[in-house]
Order: C-alpha cells, then sequence, then structure tokens
C-alpha cells in the first residue's frame, strides 16, 4: 500500500544553522504516529512544514501521492491543534468548531449539523453558545480537537497539545484522543517530549535528536531494541554499561574486567548494552547469567518499589527492588545483581 | 527590624528614626481633585448656572439654540464634519496600523514614533502650515494650475480645508488606537485560521477586522469627540460661512457678547458628547477604553 504521506530527505535551514536534516518519514492512512524528543531536536519544525506554515528547504513533502511543499496552509486540507489552542475569542465555542467549515462556503444547514455531531463527540454539546474564555482549560483543548476535525481532514497534527494540562487531565485527555482516533480513523502526527504519552498513545514512534530521525519504529521496539544510545536513554529508565567487544561478539568487556553477555552480537568494536532497571533482579544469580556488585548510592521508597541506585562497572546503575528488602538495602554496602542474557540490548558506539 | 537585628546593633535601635507613616489615600489624590474641581468644576457649573439664568431665569436660551435654524444648521454640520472626519480616519489609519503591528521590530518602532512625533509638533503650527499648503500660491494650487485648471481652486477658508486638517491632527490618534488593538492579537490565531482553510482575505474579515473592532471603536470616539468641539483648525482655516459650534459659540462670546445663549450652546455640546459616551459605554463598556 503506498504510504499517505511521505517526508523525503526533508530538510530546513535557518541561515547557517540547520534545524531539520534530511528527514524522511512514511506514515500509512489511519496511523498515530509520534515525533518525540527534546526540545530543539527539529520535530515541531518538522509538524510546521507538514502543515505549511514553515517552507521546507530541501526534499519533498507528498501527501495522498501529491507533492504539497509547495502549497500555501489553507490549501492543504490539513487538521491542526496548537499548543495553546488558538480558538477565536471572539466566536461562540459553535462558530469557532464551524470555521473550517465556513470559509469553505458550505451551506448553514450542513455546518449547523456537522458542529453539532462534533460537539457531541467532543461532549461539549452543552456549551456549545459559551465564548472561549468561559471554558476550562480541558474544554478548550476539545473544542480545539473539534475544529480541527469537523471539515474531515487528510491529516491531523498535534503539537504538544497536552503539555498545558495538568497531570490527571493530561491523562484523561490521552484516553479521550485514543477513543476518537479510533473514531474518526484520520492519520494523526502527534509531536511531543513525553516519552510515556508517545508509548501510550502511538502506533509508531519517530525518535528525533539533532534535527535527524534516530529511529522509527513501534513503541516497544523503540523502547526494547533502541538503535542509538540516545534512543535508548531518553525512553525509559536506562542502564547503559560501555565496554568493549571482547572474542565472543556477544560478550562485553567492562574497564574493571567484568565480561556480560548480550542477547545478540555487539556491531562495533567500542560497543555498550542496555539493560532496563525492571529487568535487573537482586540475589544470587542462575546458571548462565550476567552478575554485578552493586554499590549502593541511594534507596529511595517509591510505593510499588524500592528505587536503588549505586555504581557497578563504573557505571551509574539504577534498579527496583522488592520493598521487602528495603531493611537490609544500605548505603554504600554492596548488593549482588543479576540479569539474563537475553535481557541486555547491544547498542553501538557513541556517535559524534 | 527584627528583634535579632536590633539586638546586634542596639544603638541603632535607641536612634530615633524617622519614617514615613502611611499616608491616607486621599491626602495623596487631594492636590488633583482640588485642582480639577476648582479649573473644571466650577466653570462648568457656571456655565450650567449661566445657560439657565442669563438674563433672566429659565429655559429660553435652549428654545432659542433649539428653535433657530441657523444654529440647528451648524449643530447638523458639526456632526457631519466630525463623522466624515472620523471615516476619512479610519480609512487611512487601517492600513497604516495593520501594517505596523505586523511589521514589528526597527521598522514597526521607527513607523510607530513618527506617528507619536506628529504629538511633539503644536497643532496650532500644524494648521498654519496647512494655510500655506492650501492658500492661493501653495503648492496644491500650482499643482491645479500647472495640470490646467485656470484660475486653480483655492481650498483654503473652504470646508474641505477643515476636514483635511481636522484628518492631520487627529490621524495619530487612530492609528495609536487601532494599533494597540492589533497589536494584541495573537498572530497564533491567524495561522490557525490559514491551517483551518481560510485564505488571507477571510482570515482578515472573520478574525482579524472583528478583534479590532474595539480599537476602531475607541479611536472612533477619540476622534469623533474631539471633532465635535475642534475651534482652532476650523477657525483658521475653515470656511466662514460654515461655522462649526466651537466657533458659534465664540462668536456669541466675543460679539455678540450673548453670555446666556453661548453657555447653553456649550452645554449642548457637552450633552452630544456624552450621549456619545453613554452609547460606546453600552457597546463595548468604558472600563475597556483603560486597559
Amino acid at each position: 500500500m503506498r504510504p499517505h504521506l511521505e517526508l523525503i530527505d526533508v530538510s530546513k535551514r535557518y541561515g547557517a544553522t540547520a534545524a531539520v536534516q534530511g528527514v524522511s518519514l512514511s506514515v500509512a492512512e489511519g496511523e498515530f504516529i509520534s515525533l518525540l524528543g527534546p526540545s530543539g531536536s527539529g520535530k515541531t519544525t518538522t509538524l510546521m512544514m507538514i502543515a505549511g506554515f514553515e517552507s521546507v528547504s530541501g526534499g519533498h513533502i507528498r501527501l495522498g501521492g501529491t507533492t504539497v511543499e509547495e502549497l500555501p496552509p489553507h490549501e492543504r486540507n490539513i487538521g491542526m491543534m496548537f499548543q495553546n489552542y488558538a480558538l477565536f475569542p471572539h466566536m461562540t465555542v459553535a462558530q469557532n468548531i464551524g470555521f473550517p467549515l465556513k470559509v469553505r462556503h458550505r451551506p448553514k444547514s450542513e455546518i449547523k449539523a456537522a458542529v453539532d455531531r462534533y460537539l457531541e463527540m467532543v461532549g461539549l454539546s452543552a456549551h456549545a453558545h459559551k465564548r472561549p474564555a468561559q471554558l476550562s482549560g480541558g474544554q478548550q483543548q476539545r473544542v480545539a480537537l473539534a475544529r480541527a476535525l469537523v471539515f474531515e481532514p487528510r491529516l491531523l497534527l498535534l503539537d504538544e497539545p497536552l503539555s498545558a494540562l495538568d497531570k490527571n487531565l493530561r491523562e484523561q485527555m490521552q484516553q479521550e484522543l485514543r477513543r476518537i482516533h479510533r473514531q474518526v480513523g484520520v492519520t494523526t502526527i502527534y509531536v511531543t517530549h513525553d516519552q510515556g504519552e508517545a508509548m501510550m498513545l502511538s502506533d509508531r514512534i519517530a525518535v528525533f535528536n539533532h534535527g535527524r530521525i534516530e529511529q522509527v519504529g513501534r513503541p516497544d521496539e523503540v523502547y526494547e531494541r533502541p538503535a542509538t544510545r540516545f534512543t535508548a536513554s531518553f525512553i525509559g529508565d536506562s542502564n547503559i554499561i560501555a565496554g568493549r567487544r571482547g572474542e565472543a561478539a556477544d560478550i562485553l568487556l567492562t574497564a574493571d574486567g567484568n565480561a556480560l553477555r548480550c542477547g545478540s552480537p555487539l556491531a562495533d568494536a567500542q560497543a555498550a548494552l542496555l539493560v532496563r532497571p525492571e529487568k535487573l533482579h537482586v540475589g544470587d544469580a542462575p546458571e548462565g547469567a550476567n552478575r554485578l556488585s552493586l554499590k549502593i548510592g541511594g534507596v529511595v521508597n517509591i510505593g510499588v518499589a524500592a528505587m536503588v541506585t549505586g555504581s557497578a562497572a563504573g557505571q551509574e546503575i539504577c534498579l527496583r527492588a522488592p520493598v521487602s528488602l528495603l531493611p537490609s538495602l544500605r548505603e554504600g554496602e554492596t548488593l549482588p545483581v543479576w540479569w539474563h542474557a537475553a535481557d541486555g540490548w547491544p547498542l553501538p558506539s557513541p556517535q559524534e | 527590624m527584627s528583634a535579632a537585628l536590633t539586638g546586634l546593633r542596639p544603638e541603632a535601635a535607641h536612634r530615633p528614626r524617622t519614617r514615613l507613616r502611611a499616608v491616607p489615600t486621599w491626602l495623596l489624590i487631594a492636590p488633583a481633585l482640588l485642582y480639577m474641581g476648582v479649573v473644571f468644576l466650577l466653570p462648568l457649573a457656571n456655565t450650567a448656572w449661566v445657560s439657565f439664568s442669563d438674563p433672566m431665569p429659565g429655559l429660553h436660551n435652549y428654545i432659542e439654540v433649539l428653535t433657530t435654524p441657523a444654529y440647528l444648521r451648524i449643530y447638523r454640520n458639526t456632526t457631519l464634519m466630525a463623522l466624515l472626519v472620523t471615516g476619512i480616519c479610519i480609512v487611512m489609519a487601517y492600513p497604516l496600523a495593520l501594517y505596523i503591528a505586523r511589521a514589528g521590530g526597527a521598522v514597526g518602532a521607527v513607523l510607530l514614533a513618527a506617528t507619536g512625533l506628529s504629538f511633539w509638533i503644536s497643532f496650532l503650527v500644524r494648521t498654519y502650515a496647512w494655510t500655506v499648503i492650501l492658500g492661493s500660491r501653495g503648492p496644491v494650487s500650482q499643482v491645479a494650475r500647472w495640470m490646467g485648471y485656470d484660475p486653480p481652486p483655492v481650498l483654503l477658508f473652504t470646508s474641505a480645508a477643515s476636514i483635511i486638517g481636522m484628518t492631520h491632527i487627529l490621524l495619530p490618534f487612530m492609528v495609536l488606537s487601532i494599533y494597540v488593538v492589533l497589536a494584541r492579537i495573537d498572530p497564533v490565531l491567524l495561522r490557525a485560521a490559514s491551517g483551518l482553510g481560510a485564505t488571507r482575505g477571510q482570515t482578515f474579515r472573520q478574525v482579524v477586522l472583528p478583534l479590532s473592532m474595539p480599537g476602531i471603536i475607541s479611536g472612533s470616539l477619540l476622534v469623533f469627540v474631539f471633532c465635535l468641539g475642534f475651534y482652532v483648525t476650523p477657525a483658521l482655516i475653515g470656511s466662514p460661512r460654515d461655522l462649526m459650534v466651537a466657533s458659534l459659540i465664540a462668536t456669541q462670546i466675543e460679539d455678540l457678547l450673548a453670555f446666556g445663549t453661548a453657555s447653553a450652546m456649550a452645554m449642548l455640546l457637552l450633552g452630544a458628547t456624552l450621549l456619545m459616551l453613554a452609547v460606546y459605554d453600552r457597546a463595548l463598556g468604558l472600563a475597556n477604553l483603560m486597559k
């Protein structure tokens, strides 16, 4: 199947500085994809180029098989929800939602029917005649979402839409976004710097760093099999143990002489392995497992587990130990930790 | 001062210190209130009193003004002139205000300063400048003569000259009123409109223009009220036959010594101005003007 949206070697330069460098991405019809990265990584610039608010310095953007990078925003038929909602303060909720249809000269009866339908979808039928200023942040958000969807756009773009909401509301809106995406089925590009949010919402995640895409994959792929050290450390908590490749390609030798086995062969001579904190166990290791002794630096009870930080093999290591072990965990003491060789994921040598 | 600190420096604690007592608010605003009362409210009260009592008590001054066709014509003429000047100011000021607001940065700052610069030059000076420009040997007449009009039309001492002069003096008020509102419009709204499918024209008509209405209205109010009572410019360069209310009042006092009639005319002008403010208040709320 042809991709619905294609970015082909897209770049954006501001004078001498490159904000986006050679980004290529294919998005299938109906897919929900997140652009995830720290601020300044080029994800928002990429979104703005798709929307048409930023020009493209190089490369092409194709939507539904046609090139769109030369079209002005209002001819692209793309729905966008802005970070601060950008509702029109002089219009009622219903007028805001009807705006995209009004500027397309649709008949009044059709506009009213569509506005009613989308008001109901976002649960704001009772607020149709209020002004945006009379609504809460979460309600304004829903209006912005309804307004971005009402004209059945070819693409829905969301620019950190939940970042202004408090935690409870944010989680509620995440559920809502999933429900509405399933219901409407519109291809969605979601920009966020919150890896948890990206994991929860997306079919696939594109990880951005320094204006490039480091990796594109399903949430479980980027979490369990990160392609780069950046992806490994940006998504989830991580223990990255650096060293060099041993005689056997799946053995990592650390500076202090530990030989650690990986789940698959190391690609580079200067390599590292990734173990997620939840894969580390405390106690006596079974046959064939990797083991280290951890010098405990700090212990924090977070309720469901004890967060233990410390150092082993010259690296900062963190893990989650059962709360029952709390009385025996003291700072400065050593703790035997182990993990199955299959849980160690090889990482390439550091870039730069 | 905390006890610990005074304990460290006992000599400071014993020294009598002059400390500013809380001055009651009424005392702080008293000078301004007193001044306004003496130079503004008292004369106004006096004018009101004269309008009802000179030369004899009663409403006859008002009846005279409101039943004399010549006076009514002047009131109507004044209102029409004020409306015309307001309209011209809106049409001329809006594009400039929009340009300044969009340009921002150095270009916007320079244009804004240039607009404000006209406040620095006495409007008397600027009015006299028009007597030269519009006079029979001025550049306007020269151009007209060059274009084949002989004798060339002379604009000086016509209502057109009044309108040109007043527009010139009041235009910056309109530009600044509209600019202030336009500059506050979040540019993201324009992006959003464009992203949702609006052309530039639709974005202007449905987003920018409605959001800038408060600026247009407050600017219009300012210009219109100024025009109603404008004296110097129409008196110096306007038509002696088409008087405006302020000139009429001056004539009543200086030439006819009809203080009662003049006071009634002034009170009616004040009434008209207050009526305008009331209409504005109903439409938008005067409090918004202060923001």
